[in-house]
């Protein structure tokens, strides 16, 4: 049975130097602010809070972007982290909408994509 | 009017996160006319003002306060 086409599609590029101008501490309360206790999870086995935090918000935005009915990117819970900091991928599930992220650096750049689908349960 | 120190501390907020010279943010100083102004550093901008004044801004709103005016109009109406 051929897969549902794609319900959306969502791209987002971010600089790991944007969190430079901020103090530990500013980045730390952004973490806890805007991520969930999974991201938040992944984020702290990475050697890097602020690198971290910048991929996880990428990916955020990208699933945003792909995922209609979602009204903003923070609203978006990534239910699954796997991956190094230079690449990996996340899903997220609502409403029968899956939506699955990839993201890779490069340099000083996260490019997240992500791709939704209309399913029930876990992506394969 | 808007408060002029919560105009001020608003925008020290906006230079340091954005990167851009306190004298280059004024009235109309948006998202849409700052390319700085990214969906991450929007978010950085919340948080740091959030924590600045002591207030939380709801998820719609937060959407919405996309320039110097709408976030000084948001944390005075709080009374912050």
């Amino acid at each position: 049975m051929p897969e549902p086409p794609p319900v959306g599609v969502g791209i987002d590029l971010e600089s790991y130097s944007a969190l430079g101008r901020l103090d530990d501490a500013s980045v730390q309360r952004a973490a806890l602010r805007w991520l969930s206790g999974p991201e938040l999870a992944w984020c702290g086995s990475q050697t890097s809070l602020a690198s971290s935090l910048v991929t996880v918000l990428s990916c955020k935005e990208a699933a945003f972007k792909a995922w209609p009915g979602v009204r903003a990117a923070h609203d978006v819970r990534l239910e699954s982290l796997e991956g190094k900091p230079w690449a990996g991928s996340a899903w997220a599930l609502r409403e029968g909408v899956v939506v699955e992220v990839s993201w890779r650096r490069w340099r000083d750049q996260v490019l997240a994509v992500a791709v939704a689908h209309r399913r029930a349960g876990r992506p394969c | 009017m808007s408060d002029p120190t919560i105009d001020g501390r608003v925008r020290a907020i906006l230079s340091q996160v954005l990167g851009v010279p306190p004298d280059a943010i004024g009235p109309g100083f948006s998202s849409e006319s700052n390319p700085e102004w990214t969906s991450l550093a929007h978010l950085m901008l919340i948080s740091q003002i959030e924590n600045e004044f002591g207030v939380t801004f709801g998820s719609k709103e937060i959407s919405e306060l996309t320039s110097l005016d709408r976030l000084t109009a948001a944390v005075t109406a709080r009374g912050a």
